[in-house]
């Protein structure tokens, strides 16, 4: 097999550090100097270029698609439609709804419809642009609330809803139900609450490289976050049984969910087996904003009811959330929603509605935080609300109310382990708050508007917000997202070394220094070796839904403990005393703490090589509906739980509808650090997603089109925008997780968001029931 | 979208660069504005003159009573002359606010202004410093004043064989304050706000509405700013309604007003 060229770091290189040692991350600082090769700097000599033709409508019939003036561009090598499509024409993370190429229509603006390969990419783009497709354009559905009516026109003529209850264009309802809804209370509050569009906006576009291979299979370098569930996927559609479709994971420029879903992989494929050459694909920034899934938008109806002592006795809610065109993770997306619509708190009483909606818009699918920052803004905009109705102390409410160890969700799981969410909160509430906005001397940087020198003090008023989240760990509902890791410890050049490998993709948060540091304390070595991550082992599950520490951390472990086993056993076999003992400094270390044996001189030439499935404890799915009365959407669905709470201080200029973010306190429960510096990374790089979405990340959709595909018009936070952070990680260890470990990765995303919004609302006075907030939400023109 | 075909010539003067141009024979420097421009196939020319081969466009010269500023010096340059920080202090402040790093790097002040974008920093500062624009063609020469120049969004009192040579800045140059409003590449709102050398003061809004609205008032307590908020005529788009983006520009001349008459 030919390998494509990468002479620059990948970020598999080996870093140092045991468990708990801050431990910097191998591929940090390449990737801040340039060096990092990513998925999109791949490279072979006689590679060609590929690229795709979108549709322009977010609704049309395709009549015809005519690909002569295409093909007959010199320098162009094929031209692909869905007839070209050897194995199956739809595929999809949960679903296969979704067309490889349109087939006779288009449900998206950007839906691919032909892809080109030739010699030059600005060729493939310019012969691209002479396919002449036919379009019978189609009004598009692009209001998700009226796409529930029964009389809506359908976004696809035959419903793929699987089992769920529903119908027309319901991809799924989720329904919970727990005890009596109905009852009265002293306050009543309720608000309608929404969220636009978010992109994951991971800096390295989509990109790969297929390389057809001599047995008629095809080897494709590829970024992503789940390399098994690209490999189903494209075999498939490839029509080819999965070995012959064999995936190596490419330097990943950030994921964030972006990368769960199929992006360019079929395409690269298609065309290297019908060129039968290595082909690049590479998504600029505009084609990226059309080539991935987004954050859901919500629209949510609450009401809260409560007693005078705040104590909560029931909630509703209602949340829609606009699937767009095709399936992708939505029927998980919406279960959270729904599973986490209350937010962290004890209510005995709920009546819980998640819909998600088929509609012309893009596709959305999963974005840190998945169904759980969107309801966490409404739940927590309604305790704000229900606090203020009370007169009492916004954090106090969430105290009294707060989950704890024990505690039932609505759908009736009993709350494992530390729940620790009256203490998160009086953490972030007890931090010492930052000094009042100076009026004698003007620092630019410091004021809403920033360096534009905007306000020189006008008009800026100050607020403190506050925000409590949760969500679950790995997959739910009865899903097995299990994990596989084999390693293998040796003696190389006279030194211990041990080799990890697993298919678990690193997109940026550190697993390969977490994995190389559990190898470095089970097993003593000081010299681990990453494996690059590709499908020739088991799979790891998806780098997603906060897992990849516990599911594939779990693996590295368990292989690790079957190696150490082997020694032992050639130990014991050797006439040794072992028993208690463990891998310490390349030694045998009785439990005594006497060394018994050098590792190096007992293995001598022989390998010890293991390879381990990690299976987290089962989850249920939930009860569905079945007309029956009683409690419905119940089951112990989720496998673990992470909890963070924000407080936000913010200046706001009150008359030009500018902020600025003074400070940001947030407290976590990770369980265990294993890598206390990616973890606060973790919770500063979520924290900051989460910002984004209050003050400025939305996908402008109209008409089932994107109005700002572009880094110029979608705007992420920069430094300048991310304020000082106190970090506090709390360790409570979770019984069930090895090492204690709690999920770290989403956390910080869902509490942000609504923090923010609280400490505008404190400054403003005003409701504030959408995000991102607008300058002109806040002026109120 | 691909950039079409074209031809790209590199003359070495100005008088060849004029030669040259014509409907389909565009003038270009940074390309900031105008590459964008074709890749979205608003403007098809099938020819490029590149100046930035021509030393005589570059130049930033004192004369007697006026700055000349070279068509092709680009905004990092404008923005750190040692000339232009002294006598025209205010265009070396908006122009070190241009865009980002890379726009100002590349984009030349004689570009932005041809290409009239109708958010342009520089358009704002040209207008409120009464800088006129020498404009030259194979058979004539001749000096239009900025408000003149600006015909509307994209469009200029410029002839296609007309190439923009220098801006001319009258000395002594007002001072006063520049303030804007931006939350993208371009400003929303940009105000300059300027004390008159013969005396009075001068408010100009930019980048809101199609050109530059300029008032002079003989006492800053005259300043209306309802008023100058009320003569705008913007546009909704993606960075804020109408209604919102004219409440902005009452509240910047206000705090323009009030800059310039706290002295900073």
């Amino acid at each position: 097999m030919s390998v494509p060229t990468t002479q620059r770091p990948t970020g598999t290189e080996t870093a140092t550090g045991r468990l708990g040692d801050i431990t910097l991350l191998p591929d940090g600082i390449p990737k801040v100097t340039g060096d990092f090769a990513y998925s999109s700097d791949l490279w072979m000599d006689d590679m060609l270029w590929g690229v795709t033709l979108r549709s322009p409508h977010p609704r049309a019939r395709v009549r015809s698609i005519d690909i002569g003036a295409a093909l007959a561009t010199a320098g162009v090598t094929a031209v692909l439609t869905h007839e070209d499509v050897p194995g199956s024409k739809y595929y999809g993370l949960e679903i296969a709804d979704q067309p490889v190429l349109a087939v006779d229509e288009v449900r998206y603006t950007g839906e691919p419809v032909a892809i080109v390969a030739a010699d030059h990419p600005e060729t493939a783009r310019r012969a691209a642009a002479k396919i002449v497709v036919d379009y019978e354009v189609l009004d598009p559905i692009t209001d998700s609330r009226a796409a529930m009516s029964p009389d809506s026109p359908l976004v696809h003529a035959t419903p793929t809803q699987d089992h769920y209850p529903g119908g027309g264009n319901i991809l799924r309802h989720v329904r919970i139900r727990r005890g009596d809804p109905t009852l009265t209370a002293d306050v009543v509050v309720t608000g309608e609450y929404d969220v636009g569009m978010q992109d994951q906006a991971f800096l390295g576009p989509e990109s790969g490289l297929a390389v057809p291979a001599e047995d008629g299979g095809v080897d494709l370098f590829i970024a992503t976050q789940w390399l098994h569930v690209d490999q189903r996927q494209v075999a498939e559609s490839l029509g080819l049984p999965e070995d012959k479709v064999r995936l190596s994971l490419a330097g990943v420029g950030g994921a964030f969910g972006a990368r769960e879903d199929v992006s360019m992989q079929i395409h690269a494929c298609l065309l290297a087996l019908r060129t039968n050459k290595p082909i690049k694909m590479v998504y600029s920034r505009e084609e990226s904003f059309y080539g991935h899934v987004h954050r859901h938008p919500a629209t949510m109806r609450y009401e809260h009811g409560a007693n005078r002592d705040g104590t909560l006795v029931y909630v509703k809610c209602e949340v829609v959330l606009d699937g767009g065109a095709y399936a992708s993770s939505s029927p998980a997306v919406v279960s959270n929603a729904a599973s986490f619509a209350v937010g962290p708190y004890n209510c005995d009483n709920v009546l819980i509605d998640g819909y998600i909606l088929y509609t012309n818009n893009p596709p959305c699918g999963a974005m840190r935080g998945f169904g759980a920052v969107q309801v966490c803004f409404g739940h927590e905009s309604q305790m704000d609300k229900l606090a203020a109705a009370l007169g009492i102390d916004p954090v106090e409410l969430r105290i009294h109310n707060a989950m704890a160890e024990g505690s039932l969700m609505p759908t009736g799981q009993v709350v494992e382990g530390a729940a620790p969410v009256a203490e998160l909160l009086r953490r972030v509430k007890d931090a010492p708050l930052p000094a009042a906005a100076p009026t004698d001397s003007y620092d630019l940087r410091a004021l809403p508007g920033g360096v534009s020198n905007t306000t020189h003090g006008e008009g800026v008023r100050r607020g403190v917000g506050y925000a409590v989240g949760f969500k679950n760990v790995g997959y739910s509902e009865g899903f097995d997202d299990f994990s596989t890791a084999r390693v293998r410890l040796e003696v190389v050049g006279g030194e211990l070394v041990a080799t990890v490998h697993t298919a678990a993709a690193e997109v940026g948060q550190g697993l390969i220094t977490v994995m190389a540091q559990i190898a470095r304390t089970e097993l003593g070595v000081e010299q681990v070796i990453n494996q690059p991550a590709d499908t020739s082992i088991g799979t790891a599950g998806s780098t997603s839904a906060s897992r990849q520490t516990y599911c594939t951390g779990g693996a590295v472990q368990a292989a690790c403990e079957a190696v150490r086993d082997g020694i032992l056993a050639m130990a014991s076999a050797r006439g040794l005393s072992v028993e208690g003992a463990a891998l310490r400094d390349g030694k045998i270390v009785a439990a005594d703490g006497a060394a018994v044996a050098s590792v190096a001189d007992l293995l001598g030439e022989e390998i010890v090589e293991e390879t381990r499935e990690f299976h987290h404890r089962p989850t249920e799915p939930l009860t569905r509906d079945l007309g029956a009365p009683g409690d419905i959407g119940q089951g112990a669905a989720h496998l673990q739980f992470a909890f963070a709470a924000h407080r936000v201080v913010a200046d706001v200029d009150v008359e030009l509808g500018l902020v600025r973010l003074v400070e940001v306190t947030t407290a976590q429960d990770v369980g265990k650090a294993l890598n206390p510096l990616s973890v606060v990374g973790q919770i500063q790089g979520g924290t900051t997603q989460g910002i984004g979405l209050a003050l400025m990340e939305e996908i402008q959709v109209k008409d089932g089109k994107i109005r700002n595909p572009s880094f110029t018009d979608y705007l992420i936070p920069t430094i300048l925008d991310t304020p000082p952070m106190q970090v506090q990680v709390l360790e409570l260890g979770d019984p069930h997780a090895p090492y204690g470990l709690r999920g770290v990765g989403e956390p910080p995303t869902i509490s942000s968001t609504p923090a923010v919004v609280s400490a505008l609302r404190a400054a403003t006075g005003r409701p504030l029931t959408r995000v991102p907030v607008r300058p002109e939400h806040i002026t109120g023109t | 979208m691909p950039l079409p075909a074209f031809t790209l010539h590199r003359p070495r003067s100005a008088a060849d660069a004029i030669a040259l141009l014509d409907e389909d024979c565009l003038a270009y420097s940074g390309g900031t504005e105008l590459l964008m421009a074709m890749r979205m196939g608003l403007i098809r020319p099938t020819a490029l003159v590149d100046l930035k081969r021509i030393d005589e466009l570059n130049t930033i010269t004192l004369g007697a009573d006026r700055l000349l500023i070279g068509a092709g010096a680009s905004h990092d340059r404008v923005a750190g002359d040692a000339l232009v920080a002294e006598h025209a202090a205010l265009l070396a402040t908006a122009e070190r606010l241009v865009g980002n790093a890379r726009v100002r790097a590349q984009g030349s002040i004689g570009g932005n202004i041809c290409f009239a974008e109708p958010r342009s920093d520089v358009a704002t500062v040209l207008v409120a410093l009464d800088a006129t624009v020498l404009l030259q063609s194979a058979s004539s020469r001749r000096s239009v004043p900025a408000t003149e120049f600006f015909l509307g969004p994209y469009w200029t009192a410029r002839e296609p064989g007309e190439l923009l040579t220098a801006i001319s800045i009258p000395l002594p140059a007002p001072a006063g304050v520049y303030l804007k409003f931006q939350t993208v590449e371009r400003p929303t709102v940009a105000v300059a706000a300027v004390a008159l050398p013969e005396g009075g003061y001068r408010i100009v809004v930019g980048a809101v509405g199609d050109l530059p609205v300029s008032a002079d008032y003989a006492q800053l307590t005259a300043v209306d700013a309802a008023d100058l908020a009320a003569r705008v005529e913007p546009v909704s788009d993606l960075t804020g309604s109408e209604r919102y983006k004219r409440h902005v520009t009452e509240v910047f001349v206000r705090r323009a007003v009030a800059a310039l008459a706290g002295g900073r």
